[in-house]
């Protein structure tokens, strides 16, 4: 390798010789130091601020991170040694506050939750964008008023299912009523996720189905829902999240019975409500705390098993 | 132009509309059956505008609307109620090859499940079927459960070809279906126009004029959204009766 190289560096032949050099180039020699120097200057510059960008964006995620994992460290530390196997017996009593009637509960109201907002949420993101005409002002309208109702806090969402669901229908203070609540609430998060999804498929593909001869409704089921599924599917993961955190819109629909509320028209709390109520009691803030470290482990585990069936689907295409 | 050859597509006074501006003015020609139309013209002149009208794709864009005659083998297209039954007969070649994501079985058994075709062994015997045709077949025939994405860009559109020909078609049209090819996976395409010309008709959009001397049969030349002329391409190509004509094909706009 040594050898190969010229026994006189090149830019000593440069510096030699500059006069000739201008003559041979059309841009001189001059020119071509100059715009080498400043181009190499802006590089140190450039440096210079991402080295600086670097270690912002490096002491952001530690951060981040370090508030994360202090607050999982207390849950746990804190939750874990209360965490006995009483808590998990079957019925509640006022020594025992077992939790296992508001984790019965707890699965209910997600399921069924999902079970009615889904379809509505993503028949109605369909309609929106692929049935109703682009810029059409009821479009506009429909996504204002979900944007809006997702900011609004769900203690108003509480109010006006205990008006219209417990009282105007006569549902009572119920897991049903507590449920409707929640799909209302969930709605436009459903809604909206799906919506963007939708909207993420590249048009060719539509174009690529009605080409071949499919209808609308065929184009939706069979090409449009199916690449949209990823999306739809953190959608149901936020909305599930958003359930089984809720207690304000729950404590005046469905009650803090602690008993497992089989029976929809009866009465029954969520792990939310349940931890709510153990720390307004002030009596039991350790279960309360090993209540949240459930609550961690149930989010933890509803994370997983989206990732498995994603997997799985991606697995089934290739 | 040869006349006797029998026209399986009639164009008569065809205007379309994008809003208020009118992008075509008064196509009218004929296209015989079994053979290659290049479409060809500087962008924007209006050939891709016309080809989505012959498959009805223009009643996708908002504020579009066609006036004129379609004549699909003598029935009139533009007021049909069944388009999906149309495009059925009419299959699309996209510019860019936009297979679903799917397996490739699935994407080319689309086309026939949507016909309603529900047996397995009918599905999978027009699945190998278009899958020779667009020569393709020898390439994935170990593995069609593949996703149809893991495909290179020229199988991609070969795949797409294949999908549309499992529809079983009697035109297909084509928008520029090599513009975003290689030029080895380009040639594979127009050796397949020209094998599949046997059966099908076949309408190509193209940019590339030496293509269309290549494959075309007669070619159509589009300028400002007017049919300039429309002849045999070598006629074409060789003696243009039109100014415009020549100055486009010997490169003097474009």
């Amino acid at each position: 390798m040594e050898n190969l190289r010229p026994s006189v560096p090149v830019r000593r032949i440069f510096k030699a010789d500059p006069e000739s050099l201008r003559c041979r180039l059309p841009g001189g020699w001059n020119t071509a130091r100059e715009s080498k120097e400043s181009h190499s200057s802006r590089t140190i510059e450039k440096d210079r601020q991402g080295k600086f960008l670097r270690v912002l964006t490096w002491s952001g995620a530690g951060f981040g991170f370090l508030i994360m994992a202090s607050m999982v460290i207390y849950i746990l530390v804190t939750g874990l040694p209360a965490l006995q196997t009483s808590l998990f017996s079957w019925t509640y009593t006022t020594d025992n506050v077992s939790m296992m009637p508001a984790i019965i509960n707890t699965l209910i109201t997600v399921v069924l939750t999902l079970a009615v907002s889904l379809p509505a949420g993503v028949g109605a993101a369909v309609y929106l964008e692929e049935y109703a005409p682009r810029q059409s002002r009821f479009v506009a309208l429909v996504s204002l008023t979900a944007e809006t109702l997702s900011g609004i806090p769900s203690i108003v969402f509480g109010l006006f299912g205990m008006l219209l669901f417990v009282y105007q229908m006569n549902l009572g203070l119920s897991l049903l009523s507590g449920i409707l609540t929640l799909s209302v609430l969930i709605l436009p998060l459903i809604l909206r996720t799906s919506q963007e999804a939708l909207r993420a498929v590249p048009d060719t593909m539509r174009e690529a189905s009605y080409a071949l001869g499919a209808g609308r409704l065929r184009t939706v089921f069979r090409v449009l829902l199916p690449q949209a599924a990823n999306g739809i599917f953190s959608g149901i993961l936020l909305a599930s999240g958003r359930i089984i955190g809720e207690s304000a819109a729950l404590i005046y629909t469905a009650g803090t019975l602690a008993e497992p509320a089989f029976n929809l028209m009866s009465p029954g709390a969520t792990l939310s409500v349940h931890m709510y109520k153990l720390l307004n009691e002030g009596l039991f803030m350790s279960q309360a705390a090993a209540v949240s470290v459930v609550l961690l482990l149930l989010c933890v585990a509803m994370n997983l098993g989206q990732f498995l069936i994603r997997s799985r689907m991606m697995k089934g295409k290739n | 132009m040869n006349q006797s050859a029998s026209c399986i597509l009639q164009v008569k006074n065809v205007d379309v509309f994008y809003g208020d501006r009118q992008a075509l003015h008064g196509i009218t020609m004929s296209i015989p059956e079994h053979s290659i139309t290049a479409l060809i013209g500087p962008s924007g002149c209006g050939k891709s505008t016309f080809l989505r009208c012959l498959n009805r794709m223009n009643d996708l864009i908002s504020g579009c609307h066609v006036r004129g005659e379609i004549l699909l083998d003598g029935e009139e297209i533009t007021e049909t109620r069944n388009v999906n039954l149309l495009r059925k007969r009419v299959g699309m070649v996209f510019q860019k090859p936009n297979p679903f994501d799917m397996s490739i079985f699935d994407n080319v058994a689309y086309g026939p499940r949507t016909a309603g075709i529900r047996n397995k062994a009918t599905l999978e015997e027009s699945v190998i079927s278009a899958l020779k045709q667009a020569s393709l077949y020898e390439e994935v025939k170990g593995d069609l459960k593949k996703s149809a994405l893991s495909l290179s860009g020229g199988q991609q559109q070969r795949l797409c070809m294949a999908r549309a020909l499992a529809a079983e078609p009697e035109i297909l049209l084509m928008d520029e279906p090599t513009s975003a090819l290689d030029p080895i996976s380009a040639e594979r395409i127009e050796e397949l126009c020209l094998k599949l010309k046997e059966n099908y008709t076949i309408i190509i959009v193209t940019h590339n004029l030496q293509q269309a001397i290549r494959i075309a049969d007669q070619t159509a030349f589009f300028y400002q959204g007017e049919l300039i002329e429309f002849n045999d391409s070598k006629m074409l190509f060789t003696h243009p009766a039109c100014e415009k004509t020549k100055d486009y094909v010997t490169g003097r706009f474009g």
